[in-house]
């Protein structure tokens, strides 16, 4: 009976141990993988990047000017 | 259509992550990347805009096969008759016509769509831009996809934006682009086709109007009469737009651009060019197509040397049927109406060779009728 006490402790620390470590990892690792949805669901930093774009094409125009009539 | 501001274009709407079908399908996989780089210009590195075109057999079709199978075959993604028709107009001489397969790759061929660009953006030829911000849209917005590009001719005709013209009945009756064009149509078939008219399961008015024919259906006796001898648009189409003459080119800078001459409102009825046991009518509704022998003159002279292979009066279908047109108030209102016809008189001279086959007679425009 003892020996099946300290079983069940044993094993609900290392239950415990997963759940807190094994969350925090997976939470790091969605972290570490998501550089492209964190910063895609940004604004401000879209507006940022988007700016130094901008700023990077200045004086060059997004189409010809030479386009007239109906397409 | 409202235009979006450049982070617009780019912006993901987070609840993308609670989509249960594409919410679990990393960034990545079909786009490419380095998710896990921090700085933007490297994790962009071998980044691919649009993965589902041109083939969309990896992005798409291992969960949605039945509609990517014969997407190669959709009209909207190959764009085969703009190739089958430029083919048929360009010079025998191989050198030649590489010049007009490299203007036409550069032109008129860029104007495609891929299941991307109808589901998940704008599409690129109108500048792109995501549609609600990546939320993935089973039914395109008409606003934002089918009429973006398809803006000049059929969103005028269809939203009564051409001056002193109604809109199309069936836009009153709110109907969107997808209540005729369905889906089976847009995803291909498997077959090549000539032409879109020739598109098996494309839309046909006698579709919905099944008893247009039976001898109790309303105006019974006009139907009967007419049938197979005019196209439903002969009797039921408003005025529409005919372009002439496209010009295109690169600007100093390199930038590609289109110059038409003219647009007019016009009516034309003419000699059908692609009767077939499906489109048996005689007369149909012809539209003016910007094609001119000078098209590709920028990239060679005298590319276009079969130019009169083909009518610059090509079979149309406007988008502003109404039940009652000027044309179809009284019997006379089209008989003998030589203006309503295409006559040699209304061609211009450079085109009268090309469209001496859809032309009509003055002795074949119907005669007068007792009323």
């Amino acid at each position: 009976m003892r020996h099946l006490k300290w079983t069940l402790y044993v094993a609900g620390f290392f239950v415990v141990l997963l759940v807190f470590f094994g969350s925090r990892s997976t939470a790091q690792l969605a972290e570490k993988e998501n550089h492209c949805f964190t910063c895609h669901t940004n604004a401000q930093k879209l507006i940022q990047i988007t700016r130094e774009i901008a700023k990077v094409d200045k004086g060059r125009p997004g189409a010809s000017a030479e386009t007239e009539g109906e397409g | 259509m409202e235009q979006l501001a450049p982070h617009e274009k780019i912006f993901v709407d987070s609840a993308i992550a609670e989509d249960e079908n594409h919410g679990e399908i990393g960034c990545n996989e079909c786009h490419g990347g380095n998710p896990n780089e921090p700085d933007w210009k490297k994790a962009h590195e071998g980044v691919v805009k649009d993965p589902t075109y041109p083939d969309p057999s990896e992005a798409c079709g291992s969960c949605h096969d039945d509609n990517v199978k014969n997407s190669k075959t959709s009209l909207h993604v190959s764009l085969s008759p703009f190739k089958k028709m430029i083919d048929l107009r360009a010079s025998d001489d191989k050198t030649l016509h590489s010049k007009v397969d490299e203007a036409r790759n550069g032109h008129c061929t860029s104007c495609h769509s891929s299941c991307g660009q109808c589901h998940i953006s704008r599409p690129e030829s109108v500048g792109g831009g995501l549609l609600e911000n990546h939320l993935f849209q089973k039914n395109p917005p008409m606003n934002k996809v089918c009429t973006a590009c398809h803006g000049s001719r059929i969103e005028k005709e269809y939203f009564g934006k051409n001056k002193g013209i109604p809109p199309d009945i069936h836009k009153e009756k709110y109907f969107k682009c997808s209540k005729c064009h369905k889906a089976e149509e847009m995803h291909g078939d498997g077959k090549e086709y000539a032409n879109r008219y020739e598109v098996e399961n494309g839309p046909k008015c006698i579709d919905c109007h099944k008893n247009i024919n039976d001898e109790k259906s309303s105006n019974a006796k006009q139907h009967l009469v007419h049938k197979d001898r005019v196209s439903c648009n002969v009797c039921h189409s408003m005025p529409y737009k005919n372009c002439y003459a496209c010009h295109v080119g690169k600007d100093k800078l390199g930038y590609k651009f289109f110059k038409t001459k003219t647009s007019t409102l016009e009516f034309k009825i003419g000699l059908n060019p692609l009767k077939s046991k499906k489109r048996p009518e005689k007369f149909v509704t012809l539209r003016h197509i910007p094609v001119d022998q000078g098209t590709f003159k920028f990239y060679t002279d005298n590319g276009l040397a079969n130019f009169d292979k083909l009518p610059t009066w090509k079979l149309c279908t406007p988008h502003n049927i109404r039940k009652s047109t000027p044309q179809n108030k009284t019997c006379n209102s089209c008989h003998e109406n030589t203006d309503l016809f295409l006559l040699e008189k209304d061609i211009k001279q450079e085109y009268l060779n090309a469209n001496r086959k859809v032309v009509v007679p003055l002795d074949m425009v119907p005669k007068k009728v007792s009323e």
